[in-house]
């Protein structure tokens, strides 16, 4: 259906005499005027569908216009009193006297991990001697295997 | 009425308005109201061209929008050192052809342009005028687009050769061409209908 060979210069080249156009009442009839009231819904619709795609270039633009060191201005203030606040919470705040976890139930696998026998009954509320927690310890290996799943604490108290 | 150039008031005619690549790349920044100033100039030759297709007037109207809309959501890619209305014009054509391919799927009836004027004397001229306008929208439907497209410019919307040339981005010459070549080819279908109306006429 589409032909466009006659586009170019070879058509204008044999540029024709018009002939009369058809009459006019036997043609399709005519669009309003450009400024005939009858197209302001047509433009007002359109207008309100392009509104999405207005705000995105807007917003576009404006991304592109700040540079790197206007953003980090825009958010160094809110940085620092974030970091301010944590900085006084951990201040204020009464850091927990550990748990309250009764030593006889002391899990054999807690106690077999590596680290400072002294440290890790004290962990747990337990003030241990450091002598006798590292032989609880080292007795803890050769514990038969119908040995109980807890321990008590070696020559210590509970705080 | 093909006469009357009063109606049409295509883009940068006016030497005082501003260019519309400029109302394009401000349309780029975000700028609403330059994207009225496009709508406004260009809603009635978009709707022109779609009509060239012989679709259904809602489907016109469809196209229309859709024109606008997907020139936005192109508009970032559009380089305003070309002329806009081409490119608008290629947006519409293209939209336009895929309806207008749909109807030539299905060999639909072209659609009838508008109703009856008021004016009609009797009911015998009415039919007279409305089996016409149907002949006339029938051979305009077998013409090629560029063809089509000028003599709906030109000769149904009142556009002059070089606001169409604009529009459709070729030389005035090529227009008046497509135009010869149209009003030839419905001057042959209509050729008995003329005689008669020429000797009423005279």
């Amino acid at each position: 259906m589409n032909d466009d060979r006659m586009d170019g210069e070879g058509a204008e080249a044999r540029e024709p005499v018009l002939p009369d156009p058809v009459p006019r009442r036997w043609l399709p009839d005519a669009l309003p005027p450009d400024d005939d009231p009858a197209w302001d819904p047509y433009v007002a619709r359109i207008l309100a569908a392009s509104e999405p795609g207005l705000a995105r270039f807007a917003a576009t633009i404006g991304d592109e216009a700040a540079p790197w060191w206007s953003e980090m201005g825009k958010w160094w203030r809110p940085a620092a009193l974030a970091a301010a606040a944590t900085a006084a919470l951990l201040l204020v705040v009464e850091r927990p006297a550990g748990p309250s976890v009764p030593p006889e139930t002391v899990a054999l696998t807690l106690i077999a991990s590596e680290g400072d026998p002294v440290a890790l009954w004290g962990m747990l509320g337990v003030r241990a001697d450091p002598v006798l927690a590292l032989l609880a310890f080292e007795e803890h290996d050769g514990f038969p295997d119908d040995s109980p799943s807890s321990i008590h604490p070696p020559g210590g108290e509970t705080r | 009425m093909a006469g009357d150039r009063a109606g049409s008031r295509v883009a940068s005619d006016d030497p005082g308005a501003v260019p519309d690549e400029a109302l394009a790349r401000a349309v780029q920044g975000g700028d609403r109201d330059a994207l009225e100033q496009l709508v406004r100039r260009y809603l009635r030759p978009v709707h022109a061209v779609a009509a060239s297709f012989q679709i259904a007037p809602e489907e016109v109207e469809d196209v229309a929008q859709e024109t606008f809309l997907r020139a936005l959501g192109a508009i970032d890619r559009y380089d305003p050192r070309r002329p806009f209305a081409p490119w608008l014009y290629q947006i519409a054509r293209n939209l336009a052809r895929s309806r207008f391919a749909v109807r030539a799927r299905w060999r639909l009836e072209p659609f009838p342009s508008g109703g009856m004027e008021a004016s009609d004397p009797t009911p015998d001229v009415a039919a007279e005028r409305s089996e016409l306008r149907a002949r006339v929208e029938a051979e305009l439907a077998r013409l090629p687009e560029q063809r089509r497209t000028a003599f709906r410019l030109v000769d149904v919307d009142a556009m002059t050769t070089e606001e169409a040339a604009r529009i459709m981005g070729v030389a005035p010459g090529t227009v008046r061409s497509h135009l010869h070549h149209a009003r030839m080819a419905l001057r042959k279908a209509l050729a008995e209908h003329l005689e008669v109306s020429q000797d009423v006429g005279g």
